[in-house]
């Protein structure tokens, strides 16, 4: 069974400015296997880069080719560099580790207990954008989350070759 | 020559042996490379397939009202399915889906203990098991499976499973603080519970005193009884529309099918690659008295870490690589692989194949692998795994927003989801028949995670139970005997986000009887740590707690007619003032048992919800205007958190949009400001760590798993820069 959404309804998605009703109905039906190279061709748009984007990553990061090689590069357009590394260790940080910190983001006593755990805040250098939220017991390293293999996503799902 | 039970006059070993055969040799469940039945006749095949779902979806919804206990009736913590004759599930009921492995796990266990020769395995015979050695998930849920003969020949395989309220345990109700299996509870391993579809005598003399609530044990037995009874005389009815060659070769087309649509699926919606997290369950009982009576090293702090790789391979399979995993120990945290598939399919029937069959063939789409020795993969037979949900929404709860990455990536933003864990509390009364207790289910109504669309869902969240519902207040009232003071929402008590999580949750009830001890637990994974973390900037939801009064002033306030506090933070004002008092008051954040409360004594506990999205000062103001009017956040909050500056005028919130701006970008420069480079970090913690500067229970979780995983121990060197013949 398959389902199509008009690119101007992938753009509404991506601005969150979906009424309910259609975002509901959205989640009830088959996925539409022509969203992604939709969502793409939005992103283009909304960024106006001249690079391709290959792979949005999170709200505000995207993997794009430049110049034949794959980077990360923010919305407010810092580049992160190669895709393959672990782009949390080329931005800012802000860690909570003491009870004070933790009762600006929670009221007491939902805090957790610095005794077990930090909370690390990932701050875009560029814009000063939260990037990314851990919460990871002290001295735990920093982990890259998500790998994607995008030689098997283009070549052999979407059967076509990586955007240039 | 003998001849076996099974279907064309094979033993169930051989049935069992033939199919792992076919699938080995060919990729095919049951070696099925053509779909034929589908292929001649789709609507014949389909109105098949309804038949059977229909069986299982009736049965569950007809005899759940046979049940007294509320988490059967309301919560609905039940699953009915359908099996091969070797165990495969081939269609499930809606309901607890954590038990598309365990019950198939079961049966395959009784075959290969070849129960055809001893006991012996006939119409009428109803077997049960809750040990996690033979497939159950821990003593509360009780597996129940009947076979299913058609003349003369074993077909299938009818099951059912409840979640009891308890099963007799030293502390009341689900998930005790257990060190070892000694203190769990009852055990059934394969016991025959019933013939001729009747309870037996011994079965129900037996729960009748080792249980604190027979009475909705023995009910439940008869609700599992009652629908597998109603599924197999209802498969007898298909076979004899459908003939038999048809369902026997139908039901195997349906589970090959269900794989090849999963593959599919998974191609559709993520994007292949790695997706990693590390997930943290603090053990916090060094100051729990008495632990030490039931294990001499169960009385101490312990950080449970579970590091793991979901690989979403090229032909859409998926393999969970838990490498990092802390080793067995005294404790109720224990899983096996087959109980790791309970958090799996709870998880994945809900966020991936909520359109497709799920069965044995989506079952065969994923694999696991966990360190041998690990809590994961236990050794000793005498682990507990009575808290294995622990494990299971801490591990599971972090994959579903792993593939929400993917998600994400793909362009289904409608598809991105996180997960909440569960907070419980558990009640036992001394009542002139005994101790009676069990589990209050109040945490069924817990909110959930933010989505990539909107906010987490605010009370009415609980992936890891069927109807996520709290149930009705009365029907809990009338069975722990307490009155619910407020069920409420609190302010300000949300993970932030450009969607926030769920609000949390505040219950509070007056005790209306004259012993009563409360248990709280299970989803304290948390207490002191937050559950997961949160998407994208979004943080990571607050953490919850319990609390106890004991000789309060409650019985003079309501006489006096004085309003009583409606949430947590109105108890601790009205502490602070003196309006309430206590003669003691205990505060929870670790599992515990409160003293003995007594009428007027009021206790109480905040469910969180799940983790925000995207960063908070993105929000959208009406959002906030939202919830200023539902009273869920303050104006200085929506300030400090969201950048949003509000106005209150002629009785009506409006958002000042220039001060908005400002404010946002104020918020910008001060992270700017307080934030440092990665780099340097890494380089100030590498000494903290060369030095052992970290708690001891952190130290110790670190040392624990790098003596359990030559991975984990690579990855935690290498990353830190460490010498190598640093330990740590």
């Amino acid at each position: 069974m398959s389902t199509s959404y008009p690119e101007e309804v992938i753009r509404k998605l991506v601005k969150r400015e979906l009424p309910w009703e259609d975002l509901k109905r959205m989640m009830s039906e088959f996925k539409d296997p022509d969203r992604f190279e939709k969502y793409v061709k939005v992103w283009q748009e909304l960024t106006g880069w001249k690079e391709k984007i290959v792979l949005p990553l999170t709200e505000h990061l995207m993997i794009v080719n430049k110049d034949g090689n794959l980077i990360i590069k923010a919305l407010c357009g810092y580049e992160l560099g190669d895709y393959k590394e672990n782009w949390k260790l080329k931005v800012l940080i802000r860690v909570r580790r003491t009870l004070e910190e933790f009762k600006e983001i929670y009221p007491y006593p939902l805090v957790p207990d610095p005794n077990w755990c930090e909370i690390r805040e990932f701050i875009c250098p560029g814009c000063g954008a939260l990037l990314d939220v851990d919460a990871v017991p002290p001295g735990y390293p920093i982990i890259k989350e998500f790998e994607p293999d995008i030689e098997t996503f283009y070549t052999k799902w979407l059967k076509r070759p990586i955007p240039k | 020559m003998k001849t076996g039970i099974g279907y064309g006059g094979k033993t169930l070993k051989e049935m069992l042996e033939e199919s792992e055969k076919l699938w080995r040799e060919t990729g095919y469940y049951y070696g099925l490379k053509e779909l034929k039945l589908r292929k001649e006749d789709p609507v014949k095949f389909e109105r098949f397939y309804s038949r059977l779902l229909a069986l299982v979806i009736g049965a569950r919804e007809s005899v759940r009202y046979i049940a007294s206990s509320p988490g059967t009736r309301e919560v609905g913590e039940l699953v009915f399915a359908i099996y091969t004759p070797e165990g495969d599930g081939v269609v499930f009921s809606t309901g607890i889906m954590a038990h598309v492995n365990t019950m198939s796990r079961f049966i395959k266990w009784m075959i290969e203990n070849d129960y055809e020769s001893d006991p012996g395995i006939i119409e009428g015979r109803y077997f049960e098991a809750n040990d996690w050695v033979v497939g159950g998930l821990h003593p509360v849920d009780v597996l129940q499976v009947t076979p299913i003969f058609y003349k003369g020949q074993l077909v299938g395989w009818s099951g059912g499973v409840i979640h009891e309220l308890e099963a007799g345990a030293y502390e009341p109700a689900g998930c005790p603080l257990s060190p070892t299996r000694f203190v769990e509870g009852l055990h059934f391993m394969g016991d025959i519970v019933a013939e001729n579809d009747r309870l037996k005598k011994e079965y129900v003399e037996k729960v009748k005193i080792n249980v604190r609530f027979p009475e909705i044990f023995i009910m439940d037995a008869k609700v599992r009884l009652a629908g597998n009874y109603m599924i197999r005389e209802g498969v007898k009815k298909v076979i004899d529309e459908f003939g038999l060659d048809y369902y026997m070769r139908a039901v195997r087309e349906l589970i090959e099918e269900g794989r090849r649509a999963f593959l599919e699926k998974v191609k559709t919606v993520l994007i292949p690659g790695k997706y990693r997290t590390a997930a943290f369950i603090p053990l916090n009982y060094s100051k729990l008295e008495g632990l030490r009576r039931l294990h001499p090293l169960a009385q101490q702090d312990t950080l449970l870490h579970f590091a793991y790789e979901i690989s979403v391979n090229e032909d859409g399979t998926l393999h969970y690589d838990i490498y990092a995993a802390n080793p067995q120990g005294p404790h109720p945290l224990h899983a096996t692989p087959t109980l790791l598939r309970g958090g799996l399919w709870i998880t994945l029937t809900q966020i991936l194949a909520y359109d497709l069959r799920v069965s044995e063939g989506t079952n065969r789409c994923v694999s696991f692998s966990a360190p041998q020795g690990s809590v994961l993969n236990p050794t000793d037979p005498h682990v507990s795994t009575s808290n294995v949900w622990n494990v299971l929404c801490t591990i599971f709860g972090s994959g579903v927003r792993l593939l929400s990455y993917g998600f994400y990536a793909r362009g289904f933003l409608e598809e991105v989801f996180q997960m909440n864990a569960n907070d419980m509390i558990a009640i036992q009364l001394l009542t002139p028949k005994g101790l009676v207790g069990g589990d209050n289910m109040e945490h069924a109504g817990a909110g959930s995670g933010a989505r990539a669309v909107e906010d987490g869902i605010d009370g009415g969240h609980c992936l890891w139970l069927p109807d996520t519902t709290a149930g009705n207040a009365e029907r809990w009232e009338e069975t722990y005997n307490k009155l619910y003071l407020h069920r409420n929402f609190l302010r300000d008590a949300y993970a932030p986000g450009k969607f926030r999580g769920g609000a949390a949750r505040n219950s509070t009830f007056i005790v209306w009887t004259d012993f009563m001890q409360v248990v709280f637990k299970c989803g304290w994974t948390p207490g002191v740590f937050p559950f997961d973390k949160g998407m994208f900037g979004g943080y990571p939801p607050p953490t919850p707690f319990g609390y106890a009064l004991k000789n309060t002033n409650v019985k003079e306030l309501i006489e006096k007619k004085v309003p009583l506090p409606r949430n947590v933070f109105e108890i601790i004002e009205a502490l602070e003032k003196g309006i309430l008092r206590a003669e003691e008051i205990y505060f929870y954040k670790t599992h515990d048992v409160s003293p003995h409360l007594k009428y007027y004594d009021i206790f109480g506990i905040v469910h969180k919800g799940g983790a925000g999205y995207g960063d908070p000062i993105e929000r959208d103001p009406k959002l906030v205007i939202r919830d200023v009017e539902r009273g869920l956040v303050s104006e200085e909050y929506a300030r400090r958190i969201h950048g949003v500056v509000l106005k209150y005028e002629n009785g009506k919130w409006t958002v000042d949009l220039e001060a908005t701006a400002k404010e946002r970008e104020k918020i910008r420069k001060e992270r700017l400001a307080k934030a440092i480079p990665v780099k340097e970090f890494i380089e100030k913690e590498r000494e903290r760590i060369l030095k052992k500067d970290l708690p001891e229970h952190v130290l110790r979780c670190y040392r624990d798993t790098t003596r359990i995983s030559k991975r984990w121990k690579e990855e935690f060197y290498k990353f830190w820069n460490l010498p190598e013949n640093f330990e740590i």
